[in-house]
């Protein structure tokens, strides 16, 4: 039984199928907020999310990597995380809800009792840095630092993995080329949330939950969390074995596995495969369709968008904050959407051209 | 401050978990000292405080009993009456002692005028000296006065105080000589009981107090704690932590604290005695703690004093699975330097003692390079250090004069079933190569060397044996001439270098093995086996005896057919590695049958690399086929490919597997014919694949300091040159050399020896091969030389023969430097004169006659007056041994070779014929000496008239 | 440490419980040995007047082998000491159908004791190219006297295994040697390697319980404390064989051994 269900686990773990169902299961929550932060539905989740953790922990492979001294913070970010969403959209449910009602938000009753920073909340925050102190000293006693053997540059571990919190930024270095992957996005994550505040001035929610004043911000910042950054540290961390292989949560690291890397490039879908012509030699030619589509993507939308069911925002923001705004918002599907496209239809780049070791 | 019912904060409780947090951290504050402080080692140096305390206690214990309490009563006794006697005394020793304290106090005040007025005087001279260099007289003169004035005074001092010295002196002595007695009697005492002493000091020292505890404390253990961290700082030798080389720090100590001190034999590890002291880690050992450290052996991480993090390796897995258990022990994965599993450790011999055949005290690593000798590796694997090694198999260019196709057909399906303890390994049919369709293709294969080898051999003239030999006069010929120096036959097997001698019959025609015999390089111009010298008839009867033995069996094993299908996919799979598929089958249909055959055997030979053992012709440029193992012993694991077998992934691990069975890594891989593995199959014993892994382990190539290595000299080069030669022509196989004993003598003297008698045993060591122990030192090089070239009869009775080996120029250098070289004789191709005098010379036929030399010493036409003549002949002499060694050789033989046969007629240097001389047993050995150089073959028949 | 100073003011009876335990090789004590003997021979001395002793023979079943005649012509000095033909003692059956040469002794039962080394030497002739005896005891320590009564050249060859092995040439008539050998040994062998036919046994024991038959077949062992003994009987060719033997202070014990012809 434990055996079929592990078996089962691996069979349907790929990165496909867990980012496809991850996103699903936060568009369904966001969708029925009130119904998933119910004690009926999130008890069940919550038993059925630590029980999977727990019968996993029986299986030898499962818990070395879980309970790796390094890893085991990333358990707990998981669960964390899962925790502080269901507060956090749970309370906003519940203003949402007084809100319908004409009522000012909980936050607000509760400002209305005041009392001095300090020593009141000073002393309160001490004590609690305290505990969390204590908590750090337990901790280092217990798990040790996971220091290695002396290193060996002849020896590079396989797999070589990136700190825990760049491990979403390694894993998509199987989509993207090292300048994107490594540059271009974690300048855009910071530009992007630099340029938030400017973004989005609305200043309704702001000291309160709410999630159906702000649904676009609210839902952009959960998939982009959740789906960009936290799934993607947990493949670096619990999913991917040597060579940089997908294994599944019980599945044994054997070196040796071997899977098929059959990628091809847009311009061979193309000139190869559609057209019948070959690949033209020079390279703007040949990578035009790449360009012409990266252009699509890029203009098209937030052209037809600013007619029609964006017009509104543009107004409100005007085009500077509008570009902006549609820009990050279409890297951020970008990425999501060129790891679709290779799991699809194993395309390697849109662009490749490597004259000028420039890939897209 | 409004207090409401619903409020969120509440001071109370916060200050309840201020405390709280308080208590808890300083808990924790605790258990941070208490882990800091809690370390592994220093359970260890408390576990060995008790066990060092318990031995103490044992010792002073063995000791106690072993005091003679009887004397030591006396002694006490002796002391009370001395003490009786003193105190009768007494008060005439105290007078002194009060005579000694006033005097005491005089000398004082005379030392302190003596000293007051050297100064005065001293201050006079200097102004008296330096007014009249001035020329100021006055001055001078004032000063003059002055310092005459003081002389005087300063001389009566001097007086006065050397007087009261004196009489303190005096003094001394009575007070001396008051207690002499007592003292002596202490002093004894004290002596008796010094050892006892020392030791319940020691373990005074050892025992735990609440003051050892005190110093030994979290926080204050800094000053001077008893549980301390041991460590070795090796000077000359570095770690390599790849990015900066640091000296190599032995902290082992910390927990092997008795490593380096006897006495610890029997204790539980980590506190066991090392078992080679007087090898390795006391201080006159070649080997000291304080020099060579632990790791540079050992492996390992000296500075880590964890038992994991050392990389303790196990030997075993029972022991891996018990320390994982006991220790909470795992494999350090990524670190390199871990420690060599015992059974292992002399592969680290090799990393300073480099360019000797064998390594002193390393059995294990020597056998294994024997067996990589033995065995041929170096045919196939380039190994850095060992490129002067010899093709071990037969030389194949003529071999067509030798064998027929159907024999080497059968050979190549498997060796061992024609001769079970031959050489030559399995090449086909193996694990990876069983399958129906493999069969068949390695059949084609096989069929396609032996059509290569016939088509490209030569053929030699063969002789035919003149008479038709009798089996059991050959039988005789082959144990009594020499041929179980190297080749084993039947059940006597004490050398193998040379083929079993079986089933011949089923091999060879006797034309052949007749020539073969007779000569061997005709055939095989570099074959190692060298030439008896044998008569026509001899070389007949043995050849008929050798040829009576066939293998039934094998004769009648079926050669499978091959299919044309077989052998085309084999040519197919050669021919598309050059290729396409195309083309290759266009080639193959223009081949005829026979080219098929050709083509496929040449193909075949390349790739199982046969021409790494054996000379084949159009192979004499082919590279070797297998992999460098210079670096082998450091290789990565990760470069190892330990395929579906499930072993532990280490070297020594995949290193056993490869060698007990090459083929294994292929299991349950899909893989094309020629892409399989194809290091053949040897048939090591565990034993021999334990020594071949520590060889492949001792394949390292790492930065020891020049001044660390041990540096050969270049008589010890030579001498290593001639013990590869002598190991590759088994010298040893016969004669006592160089610390090992002649193989082929334990047949002879087998009754000695505690064995069975042989058809040519007897208990006489003198009938056996000579010993060479000391050949050196014995004869002249120059003899030495020609011997070698072209051997003489020196011992007649001996029915063994020194074969001719046809030695190079550089051989026979080699082996004269060897020889003189291991004895510490300079090299000189002159013989030594010897001196004599005409009266020596007679008193040295005198003794010859009267110790009737000649009764064993005559040469080979006159031995027809006694029965023994089993000595050499005197005539030779003085062309051939050294005049020291013969002083040497007469004063005792069995000195120089035990067991000789010669006995000595001056035992304990004394001479049974006090006559001649003077009776001077030295003088009358250098007067026999002599008189040998003298020596004519002639003289023998008149020294017999003489004796008789 | 313990320096050897210590060990010469031992008492006596630490030596014997010690020599009981483990024999001290003679290298150290061999000095103390006339201090350590004094009293212990007076400490024996009761049960000596006591003492018993095994008597018996050897007796021989079966057609005794072909004597096996030697050929002296080698060495004409030899040759010329023989009217008569020379055979080979290895078998020599008596007429009363008991075997000589058979040398006999206490294996056992004699650990707990210490013996004083004889002072006069045993002796060995080599005469008419033959060792005279061809079986011989002797105790460890005492010394042999070899001489050589023939005007050829002769060589003790001593092929001993537990002591050290000597090779004396003896070339001049009359000549005498003496040896000693350190350790016991059963037998140690004599050769000459001039005349090949020669050889002669030594047993070596460390104590002088021993005998040897002679023409008439007997053999006694003498002067034995009361006690329970291993005897054993070895010869040359049919090799040994052991006997438990009770001796008590009343009469002698008989005993008898018995070798058959191959």
């Amino acid at each position: 039984m434990a055996s079929l269900i592990k078996q089962f686990v691996n069979s349907i773990c790929s990165p496909v199928t867990i980012f496809t169902f991850g996103t699903g299961f936060l568009i369904l929550f966001l969708s029925f907020p009130k119904q998933f932060t119910s004690k009926w539905v999130s008890g069940p989740l919550a038993i059925l999310g630590i029980g999977f953790f727990l019968f996993g922990l029986t299986d030898p492979h499962f818990r070395k990597i879980v309970t790796t001294p390094d890893n085991v913070p990333i358990v707990a970010l998981l669960f964390l995380m899962a925790y502080f969403t269901w507060y956090a959209v749970r309370k906003a449910v519940r203003n949402d809800e007084r809100l319908a009602q004409g009522k000012a938000p909980i936050e607000k009753e509760e400002s209305e009792q005041k009392v001095l920073v300090f020593p009141y909340l000073i002393f309160i925050e001490f004590v609690v840095a305290l505990f969390y102190a204590i908590m750090l000293v337990i901790w280092s006693l217990a798990l040790k630092a996971p220091l290695e053997d002396p290193a060996n540059p002849t020896i590079s571990p396989n797999p070589s993995k990136a700190p825990w919190y760049f491990l979403g930024l390694q894993e998509l270095l199987v989509y993207f080329d090292p300048w994107i992957a490594g540059v271009l996005v974690p300048t855009l994550i910071i530009v992007g949330l630099c340029a938030l505040p400017y973004l989005d001035r609305s200043t309704k929610g702001s000291g309160y939950y709410s999630f159906r004043q702000r649904r676009v911000w609210v839902t952009g910042f959960l998939f982009c969390f959740w789906m960009l950054w936290i799934t993607l540290i947990c493949f670096g961390t619990f999913l991917r074995g040597p060579n940089w292989n997908f294994f599944g949560p019980f599945e044994a690291w054997n070196v040796h596995k071997v899977v098929p890397l059959v990628n091809v490039n847009l311009s061979d879908y193309i000139f190869i495969k559609w057209l019948g012509i070959g690949l033209p030699k020079q390279w703007f030619i040949r990578e035009a369709p790449g360009f012409l589509l990266l252009g699509v993507f890029f203009f098209v939308p937030p052209l037809i968008a600013a007619k029609t069911f964006c017009r509104k925002a543009l107004q409100e923001m005007g085009a500077v904050r509008y570009v902006v705004a549609a820009f990050l918002l279409l890297m951020m599907i970008a990425v999501p959407a060129k790891m679709y496209l290779r799991w699809a239809f194993n395309l390697k780049y849109l662009i490749a051209i490597p004259e000028f070791f420039f890939n897209v | 401050m409004p207090q409401s019912p619903d409020q969120l904060y509440s001071v109370h409780k916060t200050t309840i978990w201020f405390a709280v947090a308080s208590i808890a951290l300083v808990v924790t504050l605790v258990l941070i000292v208490f882990q800091d402080h809690n370390r592994e080692w220093k359970t260890w140096q408390e576990e060995f405080v008790e066990l060092e305390r318990k031995k103490l206690k044992e010792n002073l214990q063995a000791m106690h009993s072993k005091v003679d309490e009887k004397r030591l009563e006396d002694l006490r006794k002796e002391l009370a009456s001395a003490q009786e006697e003193f105190d009768r005394n007494k008060s005439e020793f105290e007078k002194l002692e009060a005579d000694k304290t006033g005097l005491n106090v005089d000398l004082v005040k005379a030392s302190a005028r003596y000293e007051d007025l050297k100064q005065h005087y001293d201050s006079y001279k200097f102004f008296l000296e330096e007014h009249r260099e001035q020329g100021e007289d006055e001055k001078a003169a004032q000063f003059e006065r002055k310092f005459k004035g003081v002389e005087s005074k300063l001389k009566d001092a001097k007086f006065k105080k050397e007087q009261i010295e004196r009489k303190i002196e005096e003094i001394d002595a009575r007070i001396f000589s008051f207690q002499s007695v007592k003292r002596r009697i202490e002093k004894e005492m004290n002596e008796f009981r010094r050892d006892e002493e020392r030791l319940e000091r020691k373990l005074k020292e050892l025992e735990p107090s609440l003051i050892k505890d005190m110093i030994n404390a979290p926080m204050v253990d800094f000053v001077a704690p008893t549980l301390e961290i041991q460590q070795v700082v090796l000077e000359d030798l570095h770690e390599d932590f790849h990015f900066a080389k640091a000296q190599r720090v032995d902290r082992c100590t910390t927990c092997h604290l008795a490593v380096d001190r006897a006495g610890f034999e029997d204790a539980p590890q980590p506190f066991r005695t090392h078992p080679r002291l007087d090898l390795f880690l006391s201080a006159d050992s070649p080997h000291p703690l304080e020099k060579i450290g632990c790791t540079v052996c050992h492996g390992g991480s000296g500075q880590s004093l964890s038992f994991t993090w050392a990389a303790h390796t196990p030997q075993n897995k029972e022991q891996r699975k018990a320390w994982e258990r006991k220790y909470d022990w795992h494999e350090l994965e990524k670190w390199e330097a871990k420690m060599l599993p015992l059974q292992h450790i002399e592969a680290s011999c090799a990393k300073c003692h480099g360019g000797v055949v064998n390594i002193p005290e390393a059995p294990k690593l020597n056998q294994g390079r024997a067996l990589a000798q033995k065995y041929g590796c170096f045919g196939c694997h380039l190994v850095k250090g060992f490129e002067n090694r010899w093709r071990v198999g037969p030389d194949l260019r003529n071999v067509r004069s030798k064998l027929d196709r159907e024999w080497i057909v059968r050979w190549l399906q498997n060796p061992k079933a024609f001769r079970p303890s031959t050489q030559m390994p399995q090449a086909f049919h193996l694990e990876n190569t069983n399958s129906e369709g493999d069969r068949r293709r390695s059949n084609a294969a096989i069929e396609g060397i032996a059509t290569y080898l016939l088509k490209h051999s030569n053929t030699v003239s063969l002789e035919s044996p003149p008479i038709p030999g009798s089996p059991e006069a050959g039988k005789k010929f082959v144990e009594e001439t020499g041929c179980l120096g190297c080749h084993t036959m039947g059940d006597t097997s004490v050398n193998d270098h040379g083929p079993e001698l079986v089933y011949l019959g089923s091999k060879v025609q006797d034309n052949w093995l007749y020539s073969w015999l007779k000569n061997p390089k005709h055939y095989s111009p570099e074959t190692r086996m060298p030439n008896l010298r044998l008569t026509d008839e001899e070389a007949a009867h043995m050849t008929a005896y050798l040829l009576e033995d066939r293998n039934e069996q094998f004769d009648a094993s079926v050669i499978p057919q091959v299919a044309a299908d077989d052998l085309d996919g084999l040519a197919m799979g050669f021919l598309t590695r050059k290729m396409r598929q195309a083309e290759a089958q266009d080639q193959l249909r223009q081949m005829e049958l026979e080219e098929k055959f050709e083509f496929v055997g040449e193909k075949m030979i390349l790739q199982q690399g046969c021409f790494g053992c054996h000379t084949i012709r159009g192979f004499e440029e082919a590279k070797q086929i297998g992999t460098e193992l210079t670096k082998e012993g450091q290789k990565e694991v990760e470069r190892l490919d330990f395929g579906f077998v499930d072993i532990d992934r280490t070297r020594y691990d995949w290193f056993r597997q490869k060698l007990k069975n090459p083929r294994i890594f292929d299991r349950g891989k899909i893989k094309d014919y020629h892409e399989k593995l194809r290091m053949p199959h040897f048939g090591f014993t565990d034993e021999e694949a334990e020594a071949l892994t520590t060889f492949l382990l001792s394949l390292r190539v790492e930065e020891i300091p020049l001044e660390m290595r041990k540096q050969l000299d270049l008589r010890e080069q030579e001498i290593e040159a001639g013990r590869l030669l002598v190991s590759k022509l088994n010298c040893q196989g016969c004669h006592t050399l160089d610390g090992v004993d002649g193989r082929v003598r334990s047949l002879f003297s087998a009754t000695l020896r505690g064995g069975s008698a042989t058809s040519f045993g007897g208990e006489d060591v003198g009938k056996e091969p000579p010993v060479l122990d000391g050949e050196g030192a014995k004869v002249e090089e120059v003899w030495l030389y020609h011997f070698l070239r072209d051997p003489e009869t020196i011992r007649p009775w001996l029915k063994y023969r020194m074969p001719t080996f046809d030695f190079t120029e550089e051989e026979t250098n080699s082996l004269v430097k060897y020889f003189a070289y291991l004895d510490e004789q300079e090299i000189s191709f002159l013989r030594e004169k010897v001196k004599t005098k005409a009266a020596t010379v007679a008193a040295g036929r005198e003794l010859f006659t009267q110790f009737k030399c000649i009764q064993c010493h005559q040469g080979g036409e006159t031995q027809t007056i006694t029965a023994s003549f089993l000595a050499p002949d005197l005539a030779m002499a003085k062309d051939r041994l050294k005049p020291a060694w013969v002083i040497e050789w007469l004063k005792d033989p069995q000195v120089l070779q035990t067991g000789t046969m010669m006995p000595t007629f001056f035992p304990d240097a004394t001479t049974p014929l006090p006559a001649i001389l003077g009776g001077n047993a030295e003088q009358q050995i250098k007067a026999i000496r002599d008189y040998l150089w003298t020596y004519r073959p002639e003289e023998v028949t008149e020294v017999k008239g003489g004796s008789s | 440490m313990i320096k050897c100073s210590c060990e010469e003011r031992f008492s006596d009876s630490v030596i014997l419980r010690r020599r009981s335990r483990r024999r001290i090789s003679a290298g150290i004590l061999r000095p103390l040995r006339g201090l350590r003997m004094t009293p212990l021979l007076l400490f024996l001395l009761p049960a000596w007047v006591f003492a018993g002793s095994i008597t018996g023979t050897i007796k021989f079943t079966g057609t005794p082998p072909e004597p096996e005649q030697i050929s002296m012509d080698a060495d004409p000095i030899c040759a010329s000491l023989h009217v008569e033909p020379v055979y080979a003692e290895t078998v020599v059956v008596n007429d009363n159908g008991t075997l000589r040469n058979v040398f006999v002794y206490v294996k056992s039962g004699l650990e707990e004791r210490t013996f004083s080394v004889p002072g006069e030497p045993a002796g060995i002739d080599q005469k008419g190219c033959h060792y005279e005896p061809h079986v011989l005891g002797i105790q460890t320590g005492q010394e042999l006297e070899i001489r050589n009564s023939d005007a050829t050249l002769h060589n003790v060859h001593s092929l001993a295994q537990n002591s050290k092995p000597f090779n004396l040439g003896m070339p001049i008539q009359g000549m005498k040697l003496k040896k000693k050998f350190e350790n016991s040994e059963i037998m140690a062998k004599f050769k000459c390697d001039v005349h090949p036919w020669m050889n002669a046994y030594i047993g070596v024991l460390d104590h002088p319980h021993f005998s040897v038959s002679g023409s008439d077949g007997a053999f006694e062992i003498s002067d034995l404390p009361a006690g329970d003994y291993v005897v054993e009987a070895w010869h040359e060719k049919y090799g040994t064989q052991e006997q438990t033997v009770t001796v008590t202070e009343a009469e002698p014990v008989v005993v008898e051994f018995m070798f058959q012809a191959t």
